[in-house]
């Protein structure tokens, strides 16, 4: 029998020698020379540390009173592990890229940097830790007490709870010392990692090797071993029972969302590739750890006596065999187990204590007061520290409140339960857009309160919130309410229920309430990061705000560190092309990337709030979001990149045919232009000709005769030179170069030439023209020559086209602020609708009649007249007769103005 | 059933220089969940009791079942792992 004293000084030779490999990985890690401590191999082991003294001891006992149920905690992790590249990969890359240091930070992350949802998983976690950690110190005691067993003048009771405090205040210690040395932007612990993976190689080494031991030592083989399998192992052969895939699915839950998993998972990983390792190595590591568990459960049985404790058959067969080295081994494999757990759980929960909890508290208390105005960095490790201290306390507080609790497991699986209630958030978090920050919330709330109710607080039997009648009988005697029937809904097992329950209504109110809440723009953003993370080169959260350079670089000292922040703050000028020693200007990119930097020391929901804090405008501009939106249409365009080419050349086809057809619809009118032109042209060309071969052909013509056929030409030519003047004024118009000659003038007087103008025409018709008052009187800024022009074109239009028997034309005036209105209306039957289309058209002869001597130019010059005299010409309708609109400015100087520009005419 | 889908694992086509890099990512991405549904389908649903219970050796039998699958899945694993990573870096320098 190996005494007490000696398995004492192999314990602490065996802790001198983590400290050591803890010391020499820091100090390679320092030196940047990572070798072994820093392989996909130390990552694998590393992540061992989610077999505790449960799996190490408990899984035996399990086995012996379970049978094969002990193997479901291990199935579920190996499935999330052979499944890493939907998971796993995704969580390692935004841990890394978001500088995530916990699972509480990631989720506030996701939920737009939420301190709540973070305060509530971190409750959530140490609440659920407690009873682990207790779990640990207990069988650490359970395994010394074995050995102390002869220790003859002490009060078993004593020396176990004493057992229990040393071993809290020596975990407590070295996980003070190297977990919370320095505050690693990374919030990694090169040291602590090391320690683990050397203390993994340890419990799987004494496990195989009691393993060995029992199948080839105790008994003869392996067929000698299944040979002695005892019936009440046997009991249990169906095997697939909802307990079955409850235990799968939430060893796999528990996997990713304990706390000290996601930290050696995603927060100690420093490269993903070494993921890829950890896929198949770690089931290897599981399969390895519980190959043996089942043999040494039944040689146990077999050769043990009746009544003695099945967790403990790892040490107690070795040591009935007389096997001292290999009871030492696997008393150090168990110690191994419960150490590793606790020292990573410890730090893990310790970061997300200080950085959720306290910090905000601090930010809270200070915030009237300048937020750099004490030191975060030492307050950050203080906090630490004690937060340490405390949950081990807390710990050990659970151990002495419940010592003498039954079975390892059900401890353990209440825990795992607990932490899965973070599942659905987290999923839902990578995969699905629309989740909410409220749904999250909610749904963890609620399943955190029923697994509270159907699981957690039940396990206290009695002793703690819930009487034991309240167990048994529902509280206040509701029998609705029974713990272990909510609702009358009875499910044998105790932890499918509660699973169901919790679990269930976690994720259907989760699911509701995100779809009923309305995302803040910088959860939007976040939920973008996170589900398209591998589509993006460069996650950039830009946020606008307005702050000095000076501010950040006081806060950033006092988070980071002088020299850190010298390096960061230098690198940052040298990208900006400035001077050494200058300090680089706030930019959007500075202040994400910095902000970054403070989320690996303090998490992102409170290196937000900081830098938040110190910066005015806190808000995402919208520019900001259409970026995000822009980053991801990018990603689906180049997901789709062959369909968008091709529809992109679709588009350009489609565009040319669009252009080849306009130039055909031009070329066409100019064609049209043209033989309207020569057809004008042609009939006093003609007539000249005709004429002028008479005049020159016959001999023998009265001077009379010869005098009028002169006369003729000598009137078609000035028409024909009218018709060219016409051309020739209406593409001066068209292009603007016209030459207007301004000046302020009474309308009057525009009036005046216009009737003088068509006064032949009025009295052939007797047409009246009624002009009032006001219009009259008018004075304005225009070219008087032209907008008469216009007034003769109108009139004379109104006359030879209305059919009236004496044609009546009135004016009227409207005045607005800038502009002036002139209607013209007729007596006459007005324009039919096929004829209002063209009239403003070149050479458009109404079809109705045959306008003697006009060439269908009148009114497209009266129209690109008033154009340029500022104004529009419009043909509003008949009211019987046609009414026509001429908006003129009462001054035209302020248009010509090139800049600004002259509306064009409908 | 276990050969089978370790078979599908290791005869998986190489990447061609010519084939398309969307239609590789999604094959990629295919066959990574590949394993994990068959750990499922060969865990966690009630394949492992009818497989077990006609089995005349018990506990043993059934154990035997489970860990010859599970070495069998960390076998696939291993390969899936290998390949994948490959496919990750050249990927990336094509990229």
């Amino acid at each position: 029998m190996l005494s007490f004293n000696l398995l004492l000084t192999v314990c602490l030779i065996y802790v001198a020698g983590l400290f050591g490999v803890a010391f020499l990985a820091e100090k390679n890690a320092k030196r940047k020379k990572f070798g072994f401590f820093s392989s996909p191999l130390t990552y694998t082991l590393s992540i061992s540390v989610y077999c505790t003294a449960w799996t190490y001891y408990g899984a035996v006992g399990s086995a012996a009173r379970n049978g094969l149920e002990f193997i479901t905690i291990y199935l579920g992790p190996t499935l999330v592990f052979i499944g890493w590249w939907w998971l796993l990969r995704k969580l390692v890359r935004i841990g890394n890229t978001q500088r995530i240091t916990s699972i509480a930070d990631l989720i506030s992350a996701r939920y737009g940097k939420s301190t709540t949802l973070a305060v509530i998983i971190t409750l959530l976690s140490v609440i659920g830790s407690t009873p682990y950690i207790a779990l640990q110190l207990q069988s650490l005691t359970l395994s010394f007490s074995v050995f102390s067993d002869g220790f003859a003048g002490q009060d078993p009771a004593t020396t176990s709870s004493l057992t229990a405090l040393w071993a809290a205040v020596g975990l407590a210690a070295f996980t003070i010392i190297f977990g919370t040395r320095n505050l690693d932007s990374n919030e990694r612990h090169h040291g602590v990692v090391s320690a683990i993976a050397v203390e993994a190689i340890v419990k799987i080494l004494a496990l195989i090797a009691v393993g060995l031991f029992v199948v080839w030592g105790v008994a003869d083989g392996p067929t000698d071993i299944m040979s002695r399998i005892q019936p009440q192992i046997m009991q249990s052969q169906d095997i697939f029972t909802p307990r079955w895939v409850t235990l799968i699915f939430l060893s796999a839950a528990a996997v990713i969302c304990l706390p000290r998993m996601f930290q050696v998972i995603v927060v100690e990983n420093s490269d993903e590739k070494h993921l890829s390792m950890a896929s198949w190595a770690f089931p290897l590591y599981l399969f390895l750890m519980s190959l043996f568990v089942l043999p040494i459960a039944i040689a146990g049985l077999d050769i043990l006596p009746a009544g003695a404790n099945p967790d403990l058959f790892v040490l107690t067969i070795p040591l009935t065999q007389n096997q001292d080295a290999l009871a030492m081994l696997a008393f150090l494999g168990g110690f191994s187990s419960a150490t590793s757990m606790v020292i990573v759980a410890a730090i893990a929960l310790s970061t997300m204590v200080s950085n959720h909890i306290v910090l905000p508290l601090w930010l809270w208390l200070t915030l009237s007061r300048s937020p750099t105005s004490e030191d975060v960095r030492t307050l950050l490790l203080r906090s630490r520290r004690i937060s340490i201290a405390v949950i081990l306390g807390l710990g050990f507080l659970y151990y002495q409140f419940t010592s003498g609790t039954g079975g390892l497991a059900s401890i353990g699986l209440i825990a795992f339960l607990g932490v899965a209630q973070i599942l659905p958030a987290l999923i839902g978090g990578l995969f699905w857009q629309s989740s909410t920050r409220k749904g999250a919330i909610w749904g963890i709330t609620a399943g955190f309160i029923l697994w509270a109710y159907t699981s957690f607080l039940p396990s206290f039997e009695g002793n703690f919130i819930l009487s034991q009648s309240a167990i048994d009988n529902g509280i206040f005697g509701f029998e609705f309410l029974i713990p272990s029937a909510l609702f009358g809904v009875t499910i044998e097992d105790p932890l499918v229920h509660a699973t169901v329950w919790s679990l269930g209504i976690n994720i259907i109110i989760f699911i509701l309430i995100s779809m009923i809440s309305v995302p803040r723009p910088i959860e939007k953003v976040q939920a973008s990061q996170f589900i398209h993370i591998f589509d993006q080169a460069a996650a950039s959260t830009t946020l606008s705000r307005q702050t000095t350079s000076e501010e950040l670089h006081i806060l950033s000292q006092r988070i980071l560190g002088h020299e850190t922040t010298q390096k960061l703050f230098n690198q940052a000028a040298r990208t900006q092309g400035k001077l050494s020693g200058q300090l680089p200007d706030p930019t959007n990119d500075f202040i994400t990337n910095l902000e970054r930097d403070f989320s690996g020391s303090v998490g992102a929901a409170t290196a937000h709030a900081m830098i938040g804090q110190i910066a005015s405008g806190e808000a995402i501009s919208v520019e900001d979001l259409i970026k995000v939106a822009d980053e991801t249409v990018q990603i689906m365009e180049y997901s789709a990149r062959l369909e968008t080419q091709s529809k992109e050349i679709e588009q350009t086809a489609e565009q040319l045919r669009q252009a080849n057809a306009k130039l055909r619809e031009l070329g066409e009118q100019k064609d049209a232009f043209l033989s309207q032109v020569s057809h004008e042209l042609r009939t006093p060309m003609t007539s000249i000709r005709a004429f002028a071969e008479i005049l020159r052909d016959e001999d023998h013509m009265g001077k009379d005769q010869i005098s009028h056929f002169s006369s003729i030409i000598h009137d078609e030519s000035i028409r024909l030179t009218y018709l060219l003047d016409e051309i020739l004024d209406l593409s001066f118009l068209e292009h603007g170069k016209v030459q207007l000659k301004l000046s302020f003038t009474k309308f009057d007087k525009i009036l005046k030439r216009a009737m003088n103008a068509t006064q032949t025409l009025r009295e052939q018709s007797g047409a009246v023209i009624e002009i009032p008052d006001d219009l009259k009187h008018l004075v304005i800024e225009t070219d008087a020559d032209r907008l008469s022009q216009v007034l003769i074109n109108l009139i004379s239009n109104a006359i030879k086209h209305s059919a009236a028997d004496k044609p009546v034309i009135r004016f009227n005036l409207e005045q607005f602020e800038h502009t002036i209105q002139i209607e013209m209306t007729d007596n006459g039957k007005g324009i039919s609708a096929e004829n209002a289309e063209i009239i403003f058209q070149k050479f458009a002869k109404l079809s109705s009649e045959q306008g003697a001597g006009s060439a269908g130019l009148g009114l497209p010059i009266s129209r690109e007249i008033v154009r340029n005299l500022g104004g529009k010409l419009l043909y509003v309708g008949n009211n019987p007769g046609a009414v026509f609109n001429i908006i003129l400015p009462h001054s035209i100087s302020p248009l010509l103005d090139p800049a600004a520009a002259i509306e064009p005419a409908d | 059933m276990a050969e089978a889908e370790d078979h599908s694992t290791t005869a998986l086509p190489a990447p061609q220089p010519d084939e398309d890099q969307s239609s590789i990512t999604q094959k990629r991405n295919d066959l990574a969940a590949l394993l994990p549904i068959c750990g499922i389908l060969f865990f966690a649903t009630p394949l492992i009791s009818t497989i077990t219970n006609d089995n005349p050796s018990g506990i043993g039998g059934t154990a035997f079942y489970i860990f010859s699958i599970w070495a069998l899945l960390i076998l696939a694993a291993c390969v899936l792992a290998r390949f994948l990573r490959g496919a990750e870096t050249s990927g990336d320098e094509a990229e």
